[in-house]
Parts: C-alpha cells; sequence; structure tokens
C-alpha cells in the first residue's frame, strides 16, 4: 500500500534528523567537539582526545538523552491530552500536573528559605518534592475524573487547580527572600543539564515503558476521536480509559518536570507537527511520531540554547517557545482549514 | 416478509434517576425492519437509544440480541450485536473517510487493530455499495454533512451488527438530503437483512419510509404501523 510506504519514508526522514541533531548535539556545548572528530570516532576510523571523551561521557551523553526522552515523554502526553479532551489547545499541562510539581519544588526551595537562612537544596530533594506535588495533583484529578462525566469539566477543574497552585506559589515567592525566589525561578526556566547520568538511567526506563503502555491504547483513542458516546457504543469503558492515560500522562510530564522543570510548548506543538508532516489522525502512527519529532525539537532548543549566546547557556524555555511559536503558526496558517 | 426477531426488549425501564416510562416497554423488532422512534422534545428518545447502546445503565429489564442478553456479555463484545451512529459527526483533525469506516472492525480486530484480508474485503464491498469510492481518501473535514452522515452509516454496516441504532440522522440534512438519506436506509435494512432503528423529528418523511413506528408518549412506548400512527390521533392531541 502506497501509504504505508510514506509513512516508512517519513519515519526514515525524521529518524535521520534525530540522529543528525544527536550527533549535532554531542558537539556543542562550553567546550566544543569538532564534527569531523566525532564522525570519525562513530565510523571507527580514529581515536578521540581523552580529554573529548571525558566530556562526553560525563556530561554530553546525560544532556542529550535528557533531551531525547524529556522531548518525547512531552509529546505524547502533548497528543493524548489533545484527544482525550477533544481539544487540540489541550497540551501535558492542563491537568496541572507540573503545578503540582512546582508547587513542591516551591515549598522545598521557598519554603527552606522562611525558616533557613541559605537556600542550599540537594537536588534529590527537589526530585522528591516535585513527585509529590506531581502525585498530589494527579490524585485530585483523578477523583474528580470518577465522578464527573463531562470531560470538559475536568478540563476546568485542572485549570483552576493550575491556577490554584500557582497562585500558592506567588504568595510563598512573596514571602521569601531574593536569592531563593531566584533559584526557583531558574528552575522554572527549564534546564537539561542538571540531570546526571545517573538520573537518566531512571528516567529513561520509566519514560520508556510509559510510552509503550499508552501506545497500546492507540486503537481506543482512534476510536475516541469519534466522539464520547460514540466510543462507548463500541464498547470502550471511557472513565477507565481516562483514568490510565492520566496516569500515563501524569507519570511521564512528572518525571520530565521533576528532572528538567517545565518545560513549556512542545507538548503543544509536536503533535500538530506530526499530525501535520504524517497528515494522519492514526495514534499508531502519531504516538511514535511524536517521540521522534518531540525528541528532536527538544534538540534543536538545546543546540540553540548553547550556541546563540557564547557566554553561557539560554533558559532553554524561552529558546524553544521563541524559535518554536513562529514555526506552529506557520502550521496553522497552512493548516487552517483542518484547525477546529 | 417478516424476519426473524433480532431485537427483544423485556421489562424495560430507562431513564436517569427516575424512570421517564410509567410502564416498562415489552417490544421486539425483526431482521429487515426500519424503525422510526417517534416522541415529543423530553420524552425520552435519546435516553432510550443511549440505554440500548449502554451509554445508561437500564433501571430495570433486559436487552438481548438474536437471543444473547446484553448485560451477560461484555461492552466489546456487544458491539458486535448492535451499532450506533450520533446525529453529528466529529469533524476529527486529519482522519480520512476511510479510517472512519475502518472503525467498524475495531470490534474484530486486535489490540494493534490489525486487519486482516476478509476486513479490508468487506470495508470495500460497503465502500462501493454506498458509492463513496470518490471520497475514501477525502479529510473528514472536506466533505459535507451528509457525506460524512454516509460515512458514519457506511461504517456501521461494516461492523456487521443484526441492529442499527440512529440517534436523529436527518437532523443537519435538506429536504431532499434527508429523503435520499432515508430510503437508502430502507433499502439497506430490507437488502442487507438488518433492523434499523431512527430516531427523527421529520414525521412526514419517516412515515413515507419506515416500516414501523416506535411511539413514546404518555410515558409509555408502543410499536404501531405507519397507518395507525397517522390516523391515531397523535398530531391532533398536540395541536
Amino acid at each position: 500500500m502506497n501509504r504505508s510506504l510514506s509513512y516508512i519514508i517519513k519515519y526514515a526522514l525524521i529518524i535521520f534528523a534525530l540522529i543528525a541533531l544527536a550527533i549535532l548535539d554531542v558537539c556543542t556545548g562550553s567546550n566544543k567537539i569538532p564534527l569531523s572528530d566525532i564522525m570519525d570516532y562513530i565510523f571507527g576510523s580514529s581515536d578521540m582526545s581523552v580529554d573529548y571523551q571525558f566530556t562526553i561521557r560525563e556530561f554530553r551523553l546525560a544532556r542529550l538523552i535528557t533531551a531525547m526522552i524529556a522531548g518525547a515523554a512531552l509529546s505524547v502526553s502533548g497528543l493524548l491530552m489533545q484527544t482525550i479532551f477533544r481539544n487540540p489547545l489541550a497540551g501535558p499541562y492542563v491537568l496541572g500536573i507540573s503545578n503540582g510539581a512546582s508547587l513542591g519544588v516551591a515549598v522545598i526551595v521557598l519554603g527552606s528559605g522562611m525558616f533557613l537562612p541559605s537556600a542550599d537544596v540537594s537536588n534529590f530533594a527537589i526530585l522528591i518534592a516535585a513527585g509529590l506535588g506531581a502525585a498530589a495533583v494527579l490524585m485530585l484529578i483523578l477523583a474528580v475524573s470518577l465522578r464527573v462525566r463531562d470531560i470538559l469539566s475536568i478540563l476546568i477543574v485542572g485549570i483552576l487547580v493550575s491556577g490554584v497552585v500557582a497562585s500558592v506559589v506567588n504568595v510563598m515567592q512573596f514571602f521569601s527572600n531574593e536569592v531563593n525566589v531566584k533559584s526557583y525561578v531558574v528552575w522554572t526556566m527549564g534546564s537539561l543539564d542538571s540531570v546526571s547520568f545517573n538520573d537518566s538511567v531512571v528516567l529513561i526506563p520509566v519514560c520508556l515503558i510509559m510510552c509503550a503502555v499508552l501506545y497500546m491504547f492507540s486503537k481506543k483513542l482512534n476510536i475516541l476521536l469519534l466522539g464520547e458516546q460514540f466510543a462507548v457504543s463500541m464498547g470502550l469503558n471511557i472513565k477507565w480509559l481516562r483514568v490510565i492515560i492520566f496516569i500515563g500522562v501524569s507519570v511521564l510530564t512528572g518525571a520530565v518536570t521533576a528532572f528538567c522543570g517545565p518545560l513549556g510548548f512542545i507538548g503543544l506543538a509536536v503533535p500538530h507537527i506530526s499530525r501535520w508532516i504524517f497528515n494522519t489522525s492514526d495514534h499508531f502512527v502519531l504516538v511514535p511520531a511524536s517521540m521522534i519529532l518531540g525528541a528532536a525539537f527538544l534538540l534543536c532548543g538545546d543546540i540553540l540554547s548553547h550556541t546563540l549566546y557564547s557566554q553561557g547557556v539560554l533558559p532553554i524555555n524561552a529558546v524553544i517557545s521563541i524559535l518554536g511559536a513562529p514555526f506552529i503558526i506557520w502550521i496553522v496558517f497552512k493548516n487552517q482549514r483542518t484547525v477546529i | 416478509m417478516m424476519g426473524e426477531v433480532v431485537l427483544n426488549i423485556e421489562g424495560l425501564v430507562f431513564g436517569h434517576k427516575a424512570p421517564l416510562v410509567s410502564q416498562a416497554v415489552d417490544i421486539s423488532a425483526s431482521a429487515g425492519d426500519f424503525i422510526c422512534l417517534v416522541g415529543r422534545n423530553g420524552t425520552g428518545k435519546t435516553t432510550m437509544l443511549s440505554t440500548l447502546i449502554g451509554v445508561k445503565k437500564p433501571l430495570a429489564g433486559h436487552i438481548s440480541i438474536c437471543g444473547v442478553p446484553l448485560d451477560r456479555i461484555s461492552a466489546r463484545e456487544k458491539s458486535r450485536y448492535i451499532s450506533f451512529v450520533p446525529s453529528k459527526v466529529e469533524a476529527v483533525l486529519n482522519m480520512r473517510i476511510r479510517d472512519l469506516i475502518a472503525v467498524g472492525r475495531s470490534p474484530y480486530t486486535n489490540i494493534f487493530d490489525r486487519r486482516t484480508k476478509a476486513d479490508e474485503a468487506i470495508i470495500e464491498d460497503f465502500i462501493q455499495k454506498f458509492g463513496l469510492s470518490d471520497i475514501v481518501a477525502s479529510m473528514i473535514t472536506e466533505v459535507s454533512d451528509g457525506e460524512r452522515q454516509k460515512a458514519m452509516i457506511c461504517r456501521a454496516m461494516v461492523q456487521q451488527t443484526p441492529v442499527i441504532l440512529l440517534d436523529e440522522p436527518t437532523a443537519f440534512l435538506d429536504f431532499f438530503a434527508k429523503r435520499k438519506l432515508l430510503s437508502d436506509l430502507k433499502k439497506i435494512a430490507s437488502e442487507e437483512n438488518r433492523c434499523i432503528i431512527f430516531s427523527c423529528h421529520d414525521l412526514e418523511i419517516a412515515a413515507k419510509y419506515c416500516s414501523h413506528i416506535w411511539l413514546l408518549d404518555d410515558r409509555k412506548l408502543e410499536s404501531v404501523t405507519v397507518d395507525e400512527f397517522l390516523n391515531g390521533g397523535y398530531f391532533s392531541k398536540y395541536q
């Protein structure tokens, strides 16, 4: 069938782009590694200097893996949220999960400053706090979605919870000291550099297993696209489907937020890019496509955040939004007819 | 000519929390029947349909299709006995008409939705029968309401259920399209030997094509012939 052939070609192209970006990403950083050295090393024609090998092993690889996993996880989350809420504006953050994570981090970063003079919070503590915050919001959303049938009500609850949690964080910022506010704000700007290789060992299996599990629900999600009443007539249990997807998305976004901070934009934009490139609504195609494109998208952001400003690293959140938004606007205009 | 009884409803009471009928519903329908569910706004037509497709649980009573009680089988299996066409098909982003029709095979496919050659043959067969070949490659958002509706009905045929329910299929169609749709459905019911039940507010057109009318009035549901319906005082009662 020529349609599956076109999918194969498109997949091949985006995978190729991803590999190219990954190699480029390994080159970029405060200590630049020449592309030729890496190419030679990959194709085994020469040895790389011990210096470069150390940099790659200790810093670049962790950053590369984090960027790819985070991009993939957020994109899949966004895709699933857009389907479950049947709203092209939904993203991984509509449930307020990442705000929950932010609250957790705020409590520990800002809260510590209220009682202790200096903010010296370990990375590990931030992880735990973010995880707990995300879990707390998830529990609330699950409780609501098991009682409420109307998906719009769940969306409203999610948005309100986000708002309340953000306000609580604001109040905490108001009462906190400058140093802590700054370190909290820096966390919210997102970072791929704070993940060590050991951390990424946790992130990889969690995210990949979750994405694989969610992929198994593609058939159900394809049916859900045609409306909830119809989906029930096809034998779907909507409530449980929602619960499972919410748990999956929360684990993905919670884990990514805990490690990298609240990375915006990707989860909203990449599913649209995937639909545009593959021109389909089939989740069996879109889930892997979103993972690859999400990984590639975040790598682009990472490369640019390291190269645009020679004196240091720009906040990744700002970079992906500034550079990504015009691209999305262009897609929306091109695709106008099919965007509801 | 009477087909075998495919849908049998016994002692059914439906409603949200309070029953919408004062008298339990005992009614049956046969293969080849083309039944119009008639009732004024608020009498419970939609609730009745929702109960049949399993969105709502019946307050009492049993529904069985081809002798299989629906409350004894899983929701997934149920979709092999009864299919549903909503009144408005969602304008899904980037979905092709063919994908929509292929969803009809999903009750028979595995978790990865792998369709066999036989599944594809059934899909192609009905695409031909419905004359949809020209638009199967189009996006759902590119075709008219009428064409989308037709594709959704084609999808229900592909699902190969003995009973097909349609919720106000004529709601978004113009006068001529309504007549065309109902005459097509009537033909399908008799040629494919399916039992088709639809709710409708266009009583004159519906009465022209359907074989029976299920009249939901005075908190009870009864099956009447078209003649009985037209002469039974239903119209004069509400004028």
